[in-house]
């Protein structure tokens, strides 16, 4: 036995670069699997914690109309006592009310339509992290009388610069006029275009006091402490706020079309990977059948001078085992090497992309997740394809006549 | 029609009906005129309330109101106190708003224009889109009917082919003595009611007889509701072009 496996070390390292060729087919099968699903689901996972982050958290409070009707109308008063219930809950980790709306802002003799968003300065930083969005100017804070900040794209629109007034003209609260006038403290930019070209931040004060709805907000963040049983906390939060005529949604509710978006391209990309097994499948069996074929006369003469098939069998698959070990091992390493870098600095993939991209609400950037089931399950498929083509050998020694295998 | 007595309601610039009767003087037509020479006047001041009725609300705005001929109306509100000295100034088709918080004039851009004026059921756009009822449509004479007590005339208009209106056809209810529009239903392509006005309260202003009150029902908004009335109004007052100016605009002060 020992002979056996000192035999199959030996044989690998007698001809390097036959080892070489069939451990590189099995690290590229190892490598493109784990970091293309870890591309995949990680592109997926930003988005979707970018979403639940910046937009939606994971459990949002809305009256209940707002959903079909996304108005200032449907705007609604919480109670300080229901909030205060809904962030005792243990798995809540913060609230972020908020009080949306759309308007015309106009600067000079330019006029363009932008989305209001009236907030707690404190509570919207530490939940969508604002600040770091900040290009230029000053960020708010609570205290602020009259600072609001701009999205880079509008103020290019506007042709507006800091410090600059800009007017607001719209429709407010049940029918009243909204208007206001307040200069630009900051400019910020968001990775979408579509918000940064008409995205506005204020204060919830002079929001209020711009739309006339004194109190009011169109929607309460909540972001759970983990993205787990998310159904239980909907439900908690439900019986709370149902007390004050209010709705909870989930997340995955109130963006059907990118969960539907997500599980087609999940769809696809099962076909895709189906491909991409069945190609390295085919990869690592061209090289081991060059191999044996090399190795036909080889065989031939081992068995007749009297080594058992068996033994030879267990010699060939040990020597295929090795090879693959190797192989899936530097594919592991390479793999996790590329993942590490794209989880930590995303390649973005420029203009033309982002125009795709931008309909799904997702920022054209590659990056990955770093979850290591995924590396344990590509890891794994891999190695099944590797058993079920070791077995190969098996039946080709079996088959084997010495007579020919030495002629041949 | 109603539409254009609404407007006048606001801007009032109870205007002159096109003069040339053109068209065949038919019985539909004569009466019509009729009822528009109650409400027409070269020049007119008025102060009005405008209730906006929702489900879950009420809102009560009031205004004054100048206008002269059908191009120029100034119409300054004075309460609720927040919007108290806002104004809107009509030059032909063009609105301008002034906004004394902000300390400035705003051209009404078309996007508003197609929204609810003050947030009632009437659009800046029905307000001062000139149509003309005797021009545009073809006037049918209905069988009377009796409309809360009074008798009434009932008219269906249905817009000539080149006319550039919004309705399907228009159906209107004229009392058969003093000639008041009591009802007016507004119905869209499809020839489904979209409007209803309803008015009320007829009241002697000099030589005239005017309805005092009118309601605005949207049929697919039920609940809701705009209501307007008629303090007081002058008609043939000495006002001149010059005076629906921009500059006027941010001087006007009750």
């Amino acid at each position: 036995m020992r002979m056996i496996f000192h035999m199959a070390f030996r044989n690998i390292w007698r001809n390097r670069r036959r080892t070489f060729i069939t451990a590189a087919s099995i690290m590229f099968a190892g490598m493109l699997t784990i970091s293309m699903t870890s591309i995949q689901t990680g592109m997926w996972e930003n988005m979707l914690q970018n979403v639940v982050d910046q937009s939606t958290g994971h459990v949002q409070i809305q009256s209940p109309g707002f959903f079909d009707e996304p108005t200032l109308d449907q705007s609604f008063q919480i109670s300080q006592q229901s909030l205060d219930q809904v962030l005792d809950l243990k798995k809540v980790d913060k609230i972020n009310p908020r009080l949306e709306s759309f308007i015309l802002t106009a600067y000079e003799d330019r006029t363009r339509p932008a989305i209001v968003f009236g907030v707690h300065p404190e509570k919207e930083e530490s939940m969508t992290s604002l600040s770091n969005r900040l290009i230029a100017g000053k960020f708010f804070t609570a205290d602020d009388q009259d600072g609001i900040l701009v999205s880079s794209g509008l103020v290019d629109r506007l042709g507006l610069s800091l410090g600059d007034s800009l007017v607001f003209f719209g429709q407010g609260y049940r029918g009243s006029m909204a208007v206001g006038m307040w200069p630009v403290q900051g400019i910020i930019t968001l990775p979408l275009r579509e918000l940064n070209n008409q995205t506005i931040y204020m204060p919830i004060h002079l929001a209020w006091d711009l739309f006339q709805a004194y109190d009011q907000y169109t929607s309460v963040m909540v972001r759970s402490t983990n993205n787990r049983d998310l159904s239980s906390l909907h439900s908690d939060i439900k019986n709370i706020v149902t007390q004050e005529g209010l709705h909870a949604y989930t997340w995955e509710s109130l963006m059907p079309e990118l969960l539907e978006a997500k599980q087609i391209d999940e769809a696809s990309t099962l076909i895709t990977m189906y491909i991409l097994y069945l190609v390295v499948a085919f990869g690592i069996f061209g090289t081991l059948l060059m191999m044996l074929n090399e190795r036909t006369y080889e065989m031939g003469v081992l068995i007749s001078i009297g080594m058992k098939r068996t033994q030879l069998m267990l010699l060939m698959w040990l020597e295929f085992l090795i090879m693959a070990l190797i192989g899936l091992l530097t594919g592991m390493v390479i793999a996790l090497i590329i993942v590490v870098y794209l989880h930590y600095f995303p390649v973005p993939l420029g203009d033309d992309m982002q125009d795709v991209f931008e309909q799904f609400g997702m920022i054209a950037q590659l990056t990955a997740t770093l979850n290591p089931f995924i590396f344990i399950r590509e890891t794994f498929t891999v190695s099944i394809i590797v058993s079920i083509l070791s077995l190969y050998p098996i039946w080709k020694i079996y088959r084997l006549n010495p007579v020919q295998a030495i002629r041949a | 029609m109603t539409f254009r007595c609404i407007y006048s309601l606001f801007f009032i610039s109870l205007f002159i009906v096109e003069m040339v009767y053109s068209q065949s003087d038919t019985e539909a037509a004569r009466i019509i005129r009729q009822a528009e020479d109650q409400v027409r006047g070269n020049s007119s001041l008025g102060t009005f309330t405008m209730t906006i009725e929702r489900p879950d609300y009420t809102r009560n705005i009031s205004m004054k109101s100048w206008a002269l001929g059908d191009d120029y109306g100034l119409t300054l509100i004075t309460a609720p106190a927040r919007d108290r000295g806002t104004a809107f100034l009509k030059r032909g088709r063009e609105v301008w708003n002034w906004q004394p918080s902000i300390d400035r004039v705003i051209k009404m851009p078309p996007s508003m224009m197609s929204q609810g004026w003050m947030g009632s059921d009437l659009t800046t756009d029905d307000l001062i889109r000139q149509t003309s009822i005797l021009n545009d449509y073809a006037h049918t004479l209905l069988p009377e009917e009796i409309l809360d007590g009074i008798t009434c005339h009932v008219i269906e208009l249905t817009p000539n082919e080149e006319a550039a209106v919004v309705w399907g056809k228009i159906k209107m209810w004229i009392s058969k003595v003093d000639y008041l529009q009591y009802k007016s239903e507004f119905f869209d392509e499809d020839m489904k009611v979209v409007n209803t006005i309803l008015g009320s309260v007829p009241k002697q202003v000099g030589k005239r007889k005017l309805l005092t009150r009118m309601e605005v029902l949207p049929s697919d908004k039920p609940g809701n509701k705009t209501i307007m009335t008629y303090q007081e109004i002058e008609f043939d007052i000495s006002i001149k072009e010059e005076f629906f100016s921009l500059q006027n605009l941010r001087r006007i002060q009750g």
